[in-house]
């Protein structure tokens, strides 16, 4: 049983392994450290699902899922799928080939998520991952993780920044480390801001320049796969050219240093202004920090590098891979839960306030960002109208003044408050978000002590009905799965004893000969009809044995006799 | 949050001065101890730790925060928070709002902005500098410094809502 870490990112997965007190990553895409986290679901068979580069391998994208992340969370559907399905799927995929590479199986794993995911997008993913049969153990921010990796690389003291810039989101986060322990001073992010946008920025110039009108979807998403190139090969300081066919003509594209540095120059400043508020909230200034990590994919490019360093006017960490050092973070993390190892232990805090909508619209804040956590917070509402028996109750996350511009994350209704005059029944409400950053609810009556069961409706994500449908279904599945791995073993079995037993059937008796000769007419019939269950070839195969044994010594002495064994000469 | 006394709680002395230094030391030490991550016992311990480790992380931030450390100040040395504002400083707060209302640029909010800041930066250290027989003034000036931080987090937020 092995405990791993996952970095389920918007472009590309991550899975991590301890080993001998170092982090590992697995390779399981055709060996490569990354797995794209891209989902192919087959053109005729929706069940013939590809994940990684063999999907990217396969030519219809118009059946292709790219950068699901960003869409965990809502109700949205691709190809009759939930983002929970479609990442399980990705999950799924990279825990059996590390399984199989790893020689045992996956029990838990600790799995990352953007430091400001909100609860419905942590939900969502934790969903995922029981999909994929992956029990969490805990849910950790991608910027903490990456600090965790750094912090034991570098066994140093200070207070450090955390550049996350990936596929699709950007995170910042500033942490104490003090003798192992990682303390979240602050953090801050876009969930919609990410090296996927500068790759448009690309792409949008690239077609305005060539002049070319509209395109369909898929194969604006093969236009993007071709830019993804062209960005990478111009990090290297070279302007780069290339054909990209679109729509049976070939246009070709262009990309200089230069030009690739003024596209991406208004994203880079997008993050510039997050980490800033961050630093705000953790009052600090730049200049008290000890250097700041480079983590996520983007940060492998010259040009984030550069201007960071020019910027912050600070040190910047760029030792360990950004796209590996998240996974690393993981893996020490969840060998440091199994073994409750007291050295490592990490505070994170509540990304996005969380509130309640109030009666004119507003937000009634009740656990602000940045608050460490495990916290509860508790708040006590009362009745606005006489005889008034329920209060019915919005949960959003978010920083804005305006309940509808924040995420809404769940309703419930409190029912079964005494009839009393309005203003008199005081109603304690509890919340508690855990060390995963996922909150719960529960209230109180204070005057007569009645417990609430408040049943949390999300208001995006999948419905508690539509999920355990779905544990239901991948359970079975996965029940279905075993009887055909079972059903291959068991004909390779049965083939290996079928030829070995019509060697000898000849020198059985009678009327024994008969019976198993039946016996063996059968198993080569239910082998090739796929139909038979793999416990009736078992017991068949048990049955021909137990006859067949009872003649064997006799039948290997008669024929020792007949043929005596010849020593070959032993070469040295 | 009555009753409890969290300057004793970190074994800091019962002052609104703080030592910062000493408290995160002293914090750490107990997350060290507390965490669910780090207590070695079954899961019946673990979750009461996880409830203990929450009381530890609102006290923490209860300190952190010169403003909520202020109030608490006060109800640990038996002293109840103000609801309403003394009428002395009613008038500030009121020319205050008037004068922001007044304002049309974006930069000229966020001058009204940074200096409210500084005003609270202000009174702050003014609080530190109060003796112990001044509690009534300190409690004054803690309750302005209450509303006048809702004040500032409300325009904070209109002007972000607006972006």
């Amino acid at each position: 049983m092995l405990t791993v870490g996952i970095d389920l990112g918007t472009t590309a997965t991550v899975i991590a392994v301890m080993r001998d007190g170092v982090p590992q990553t697995v390779p399981v895409d055709n060996g490569r450290k990354t797995t794209p986290s891209v989902v192919n679901y087959g053109e005729n068979d929706a069940d013939d699902v590809a994940v990684g580069r063999k999907a990217l391998s396969k030519t219809d994208y118009a059946h292709t899922v790219f950068s699901i992340k960003r869409n965990m969370g809502s109700r949205d559907k691709f190809f009759g799928k939930f983002p929970e399905e479609i990442s399980a799927e990705i999950l799924s995929y990279v825990k059996e080939v590390a399984e199989q590479k790893l020689g045992d199986s996956i029990e838990a794993a600790v799995i990352t998520v953007p430091a400001h995911f909100s609860d419905v997008q942590r939900t969502a993913t934790k969903r995922a991952a029981s999909l994929a049969g992956i029990k969490v153990l805990r849910l950790i921010n991608e910027p903490t993780a990456a600090a965790i990796a750094f912090g034991l690389a570098e066994k140093t003291n200070g207070v450090y920044a955390v550049y996350d810039f990936g596929g699709g989101t950007f995170d910042f986060s500033i942490l104490r480390l003090v003798d192992g322990i990682f303390q979240v001073l602050a953090t801050g992010g876009d969930n919609y801001l990410g090296g996927d946008d500068i790759d448009k920025a690309i792409l949008e110039y690239n077609i305005n320049q060539c002049c070319i009108g509209k395109i369909t979807e898929s194969e604006r998403l093969r236009a993007k796969l071709v830019v993804k190139s062209m960005k990478e090969q111009c990090n290297f300081g070279e302007s780069v050219e290339k054909d990209c066919v679109l729509d049976g003509k070939t246009y070709l594209f262009r990309l200089s240093p230069t030009l690739l540095k003024e596209l991406s120059a208004k994203y880079i400043e997008r993050t510039f202004e997050i980490a800033a508020q961050v630093f705000s909230d953790a009052k600090l200034s730049y200049s008290q920090i000890d250097g700041i990590l480079m983590v996520g994919g983007m940060t492998k490019m010259q040009v984030v590098k550069d201007t960071t360093r020019e910027h912050f006017k600070t040190r910047i960490f760029d030792n360990i891979d950004p796209e590996e050092v998240v996974a690393f973070g993981a893996a020490i993390q969840a060998d440091s839960i199994v073994n409750k190892n007291r050295n490592t232990l990490l505070i994170d805090v509540v990304p996005l306030t969380l509130g309640i909508e109030t009666f004119g619209g507003g937000v009634d804040r009740i656990i602000y960002r940045n608050t460490p956590i495990p916290t509860v917070q508790t708040r006590e509402y009362t009745t606005y109208s006489d005889n008034q028996t329920g209060i019915k109750f919005h949960v959003v996350q978010g920083e804005r003044a305006l309940a509808k511009d924040c995420r809404s994350i769940a309703n419930f209704e409190l029912k079964g408050i005494p009839p009393a005059v309005r203003g008199t029944p005081k109603v304690e409400v509890r919340f508690a978000i855990d060390v995963n950053g996922l909150l719960s609810v529960s209230a109180c009556e204070k005057n007569t002590g009645i417990e609430q069961n408040i049943v949390v409706e999300p208001t995006s994500g999948l419905t508690e009905d539509e999920m355990i449908s779905m544990l239901e279904s991948a359970l079975k599945n996965a029940a279905q799965d075993k009887e055909k791995s079972a059903y291959i073993s068991a004909k390779m079995a049965a083939e290996r004893q079928i030829s070995f037993w019509e060697s000898i059937i000849d020198e059985i008796p009678e009327p024994e000969r008969n019976e198993v000769g039946k016996e063996i007419e059968w198993l080569k019939e239910s082998i090739s009809d796929d139909k038979t269950e793999s416990k009736d070839i078992l017991s068949t195969i048990n049955k021909i044995d137990d006859i067949v044994g009872r003649f064997l010594d006799d039948i290997i002495s008669e024929r020792l006799s007949k043929n005596p064994i010849k020593i070959s000469e032993v070469k040295k | 949050m009555s009753g409890k006394n969290f300057f004793q709680f970190f074994g800091l002395p019962i002052s609104y001065s703080l030592d910062e230094a000493a408290l995160v030391r002293v914090y750490l030490e107990r997350q060290r101890e507390f965490h669910p991550d780090s207590v070695v016992a079954d899961n019946c311990i673990n979750s009461c730790a996880g409830t203990s480790v929450a009381e530890l992380n609102t006290a923490y931030q209860v300190l952190m925060n010169p403003i909520d450390r202020a109030e608490h100040y006060l109800n640990v040395l038996g002293m109840q928070t103000l609801d309403q504002l003394p009428s002395d400083f009613a008038e500030e707060m009121f020319s205050m709002r008037q004068k922001f209302d007044s304002l049309q640029t974006e930069s000229e909010k966020k001058e009204f902005c940074a200096s409210l800041n500084q005003r609270m930066a202000d009174i702050i250290s003014l609080l530190h500098g109060l003796k112990e027989d001044e509690l009534e003034k300190f409690g004054r000036y803690a309750c302005l410094l209450r509303f006048m931080n809702s004040f500032l987090e409300k325009v904070e937020l209109n002007a972000y809502s607006r972006n």
